[in-house]
């Protein structure tokens, strides 16, 4: 053992350099990989230990105060399991709110602070102990997004009446909380929630909080029974859907982590079982005068293979640890994408899994490369024969055409041929991780409605809540493209079920065709589904399916599958005269307008107003709200193309660095014969770099291909984790190409650079080595 | 009156051993004639491969100027050093340094392809291994597959395939047995015959005696110089004069 250390200390010292910069990858490798594991092995129970802490609601409905009854609780506390009802009042507003710089429209609900709930508490997690004029208990999220903290001032105009609040606290909550849960919730105390109740009267709306064990069956009970009581329910969700919406884009930045890190984790690992190869090699006399001297095989291979196992293990180490250092980062991104605070904590468990990977990973690497000392014949060794020669000349210059530097490339192309394949892996990775990165920032930051297209339903400029006939006056304004009836507030039974259906006097001219297979409805007895009403029921296209509202019942056609991330795929589509089947008194009242310019939707609707004021209910600009709300997304993909493209460089850096070190290294004497005879520096340059275009030019170009050709179905895994079936992405040639030619420019451009330090050894120095 | 080649003023050349610094050529002058067989003798560590080397525009000199064929290469930097090298400069080393992934054509035509074109140098490569007593089948194997002997002539040959103006040989022989060594002493014997200048460092008599000019090195200076006639095979007043002159310089 201690001649094996001894031997280990030699190889640590002698490939110091090459030994640290696996070490590097591995460093950053293990960070993401730690990080995203314990982000995965932690968040899911951390979001359920909060949410029981806080006894959150499985089951809420909001709906007016006008339509609740006393009745109306005691019967739902009879509905099938239902454990226990709560009702909460507030006050729901349209608030006017910034989000970054952008000022957007949001339903708030404001309750009193000072009514003592059991079901859906809150959590103040910042506050002041002074006394504030006009205290108001913020979101966390608002908070987050509106970059408001304690004693700022939260004012809003409703109705040109100004309502100012100064923060006294901020509260985490787990039942709303999310940009896409479409309402959030504030908190005010006794005195400022009877103020604007005042003047909000009509706004009262009561909050039926319900306690479940079958959650998702409770909350189909209770819809069909509020709709078949013609309650009209303000808002609604459920525990699972409101979880699905807060963590879908931690999941997608987990796979993503889990992804690049493992790539990096295997580069890492080709990079230790090349260095042993290249020690096996380059130490061949040495190896073979120790097993003369009597050592044995095995402890040359653990000499051999221990410096990577210690760098392996302590990288590991600091690696985990560090992760401790990215984790309050991605716990940022996570607060800002769910509301929820998650506090990271020390996860010993994911920690010691992660090592215990790495390890096992790093052994098998090394000691398959290793085994080769078993076969080494103790003379052949000494005299520096390796067992297997290559006899064959490739490109002998006497009868191959072309330039001498052109033939001595190709010659050094062959003779690293190693280093080629370990550069040619990590560029094939490199090119599909960068495309990767390539295909979301093209369709999240230059194409954003790809990205929209993906993830919400239907997004027109303007939506108009107004009297029917407003159709006709608004098409024939400046500047409207199209005007569609469009509702998305219509539920429908179906079985035991209330599911909440898009209905539109026509899906033809609209935006976003969410059918992933089959068509959308045409006719008034097609009907398309979400993905999860298909799965439950197992429901073919070309089924017959009867659906049911207040008693009438009609039958219709399946004849497309639709998705909705928001609504987890527990929704449905048809068309207004398929809906007047069922309810034949139904007047279409929402319209979803369709600007040529929508930069203009802001002058447009103040024009609405201008000339149809009266006839108006309310506008909302979704041009702007959903601008706001991709912004960031904008934000969190750039970072995370900046991170990748700054790893990629790092990395190739690093393995050009210890391919060219090993080398010059390994052909010192013979850049010093080329030297002594007339070959300049550049020319040594190029042919050292020119041997590594071949491996690059097709592992890129391979790498392009994958990535064209498999790019949509990897999208498609990624996004099918928040519940997507169809990616409205585009997946540009040219982006590809661009990526392809970017990364063979910065390998050629790295590798020059590091090949120069041949310039700095005197060639008297190379012979004389 | 014979043409100078190269002209060595006030040179000096310093090793840097972290807290030591060690002189090898110490303010030396010289003057090497063009069609000279040029033979550098001296004691171990005299500095006789320094100055070869900073002759040849291998090493840098810490101070003074080597005029080679008109043209100060002290001033030079290494890519201009490296086309000086090429186009002037020929090399045999001791430890012969032939390219082994190649054959011994490639070896030659890698040297020789920088400055000529195919056809041509192939031509003057073969005119040179038969010159050497290399056959067609011997010049297509690989360095590993022939002799030492066999390997410097080959050395020999990628030396001259550019026509340089100097051939520098660092102890040609030093790594080969007696057989060889006189063969590869023939070949340059024969090539300095037919006009080409060649510097020669050597520690061994035989060796010596092929030159027409010893210059015999001590502390990085000229310590003595002799002159003698072109080599002549048997000629014993020719021997009894390095001897003598060996003597002299403390041999």
């Amino acid at each position: 053992m201690k001649k094996s250390i001894t031997l280990s200390k030699y190889i640590l010292k002698k490939n110091l350099k090459e030994i640290f910069s696996f070490s590097i990858i591995l460093f950053i490798a293990t960070i993401l990989f730690a990080s995203a594991i314990v982000l995965n092995n932690n968040i899911d129970k951390d979001y359920d230990d909060e949410f029981n802490k806080l006894n959150t609601a499985n089951n809420f409905f909001t709906i007016s105060n006008m339509q609740y009854t006393a009745d109306l609780l005691q019967n739902i506390e009879n509905i099938k399991g239902v454990k226990e009802v709560e009702i909460r009042k507030g006050i729901m507003l349209t608030v006017p709110i910034y989000i970054g710089d952008s000022k957007q429209e949001q339903n708030q609900v404001f309750y009193n602070i000072d009514d003592n709930s059991n079901i859906s508490q809150y959590k103040v997690i910042n506050e002041t102990s002074e006394s504030i004029e006009n205290p108001i208990y913020l979101s966390n999220y608002t908070s987050i997004h509106s970059n408001l903290n304690i004693k700022d001032k939260y004012e809003f105009e409703i109705d040109s009446k100004t309502y100012s609040f100064y923060i006294k606290g901020i509260i985490n909550e787990m039942q709303y909380g999310n940009y896409t849960s479409s309402v959030i919730a504030q908190y005010v105390e006794n005195e400022q929630y009877n103020n604007l109740l005042h003047n909000n009267e009509n706004k009262e709306v009561v909050t039926l909080l319900i306690k479940s064990d079958e959650s998702h069956k409770t909350y189909n009970s209770i819809s069909k029974y509020l709709s078949s009581n013609n309650i009209n329910i303000l808002n609604k969700n459920y525990d699972e859907q409101v979880k699905n919406q807060r963590l879908s884009i931690c999941n997608i930045i987990v796979l993503i982590l889990i992804l690049f890190s493992g790539i990096m984790l295997i580069i890492s690992l080709f990079v230790s079982k090349f260095k042993i190869g290249q020690s096996i090699t380059e130490e061949i006399t040495n190896m073979g005068v120790l097993k003369a001297l009597g050592y044995t095989s095995n402890e040359i291979i653990l000499s051999t293979i221990f410096p990577f196992i210690i760098c392996g293990l302590i990288f590991t180490i600091c690696g985990i640890s560090a992760s401790y250092l990215l984790l309050p980062l991605l716990s940022l991104v996570v607060e800002m994408q769910s509301g929820f605070i998650w506090n990271i904590q020390l996860d010993l468990t994911s920690n010691l899994m992660v090592l215990c990977i790495n390890l096992i990973l790093i052994c098998i690497f090394t000691v398959i490369p290793a085994l080769k000392i078993k076969k080494l014949n103790p003379i052949n060794a000494i005299r520096g024969l390796n067992e297997k020669k290559s006899g064959k000349n490739f490109f002998n210059i006497e009868y191959t055409i072309g330039n001498i530097n052109f033939i001595l490339m190709l010659k050094n192309f062959i003779n690293t041929k190693k280093q080629n394949i370990l550069l040619g892996i990590v560029l094939f990775f490199m090119t599909l991780v960068s495309s990767f990165a390539g295909t979301l920032f093209y369709n999240i930051n230059l194409n954003p409605i790809n990205f929209i297209n993906t993830l919400v339903e239907e997004h027109p400029s303007v939506i108009v809540e107004g009297k029917k006939e407003l159709k006709n006056k608004i098409i024939n304004l400046n500047n409207v493209k199209n005007v569609i009836y469009y509702d998305e507030n219509i539920t429908i039974d179906y079985k035991e079920n209330n599911y909440k259906t898009f209905v539109a006097e026509s899906f033809t001219n609209l935006d976003n065709d969410l059918c992933y297979e089959g068509h959308n409805p045409r006719n008034s007895d097609e009907i398309s589904i979400g993905s999860k009403i298909k799965e439950e029921n197992n429901i073919n296209l070309g089924d017959y399916i009867v659906l049911n509202k207040n008693q009438v019942e009609h039958e219709y056609k399946v004849v497309g599958f639709i998705q909705s991330v928001n609504y987890s795929g527990e929704i449905m589509e048809m068309t207004l005269e398929g809906y007047n089947k069922l309810d034949a008194s139904y007047i279409p009242n929402i319209m979803y307008v369709y600007l040529d310019d929508e930069e203009k939707s802001e002058d447009f609707i103040k024009e609405l107003n201008d000339m149809f004021g009266q006839e108006i209910n309310q506008t909302m600009n979704y041009t702007k709200s959903m601008n706001s709300a991709i912004n960031m997304y904008v934000s969190l993909i750039s970072t995370i193309c900046i991170i990748i493209i700054i790893l990629t460089i790092l990395l190739i850096c690093l393995i050009l660095y210890i391919l060219i070190s090993s080398i010059i290294i390994k052909r010192k004497q013979e850049l010093g014969i080329f030297k002594a005879i007339g070959y300049e520096n550049k020319q040594l340059v190029k042919q050292l770099v020119g041997g590594f275009i071949p491996s690059t030019i097709i592992s890129t170009v391979l790498g392009l291909i994958v990535s064209q050709i498999f790019m949509k179905d990897i999208v498609l895994i990624m996004f099918r984790n928040v519940g997507a079936y169809k990616v409205s992405f585009e997946y540009p040639f040219i982006i590809f190409i661009m990526i392809t030619m970017l990364l063979i420019l910065i390998t050629l451009i790295i590798g020059v650079i590091l090949a120069r330090k041949i310039r700095k050894i005197s060639v008297y120095s190379l012979i004389k080595e | 009156m014979k043409e100078k080649i190269i002209t060595v003023e006030q040179l000096v050349k310093n090793f840097d051993n972290g807290d030591t610094k060690q002189t090898i050529i110490n303010e030396l002058n010289l003057e090497i004639y063009d069609n000279d067989f040029t033979i550098i003798m001296g004691s171990s560590g005299a500095g006789k491969s320094t100055l070869m080397y900073c002759l040849s525009g291998m090493d840098k000199p810490t101070s003074g100027n080597i005029i080679f064929d008109k043209e100060n290469i002290t001033k030079m930097n290494n890519d201009k050093l490296a086309i000086f090298r090429r186009k002037k400069c020929g090399f045999v080393f001791q430890a012969i340094y032939l390219l082994d992934k190649m054959s011994l054509m490639e070896n030659v035509l890698t040297a020789g392809l920088l400055n000529n074109n195919k056809k041509e140098i192939i031509k003057k490569a073969k005119e040179l291994f038969k010159k050497v007593n290399i056959p067609e089948i011997t010049y297509k194997k690989s360095v590993n597959q022939v002799s030492g002997g066999e390997a410097q002539r080959v050395g020999i040959v990628r030396a001259a395939i550019n026509n340089p103006k100097v051939i520098f040989a660092d102890e040609p022989t030093g790594a080969l047995n007696s057989e060889n060594s006189k063969a590869v002493l023939d070949v340059l014997t024969e090539l300095n015959k037919e006009g080409q200048s060649i510097i020669m460092v050597t520690h061994d008599k035989k060796s010596a005696l092929r030159g027409n000019r010893i210059i015999y090195l001590k502390d990085g200076k000229i310590f003595g110089e002799l002159s003698l006639e072109k080599y002549e095979e048997n000629d014993k007043e020719r021997n009894d004069k390095l001897d003598s002159f060996l003597k002299e310089m403390g041999w």
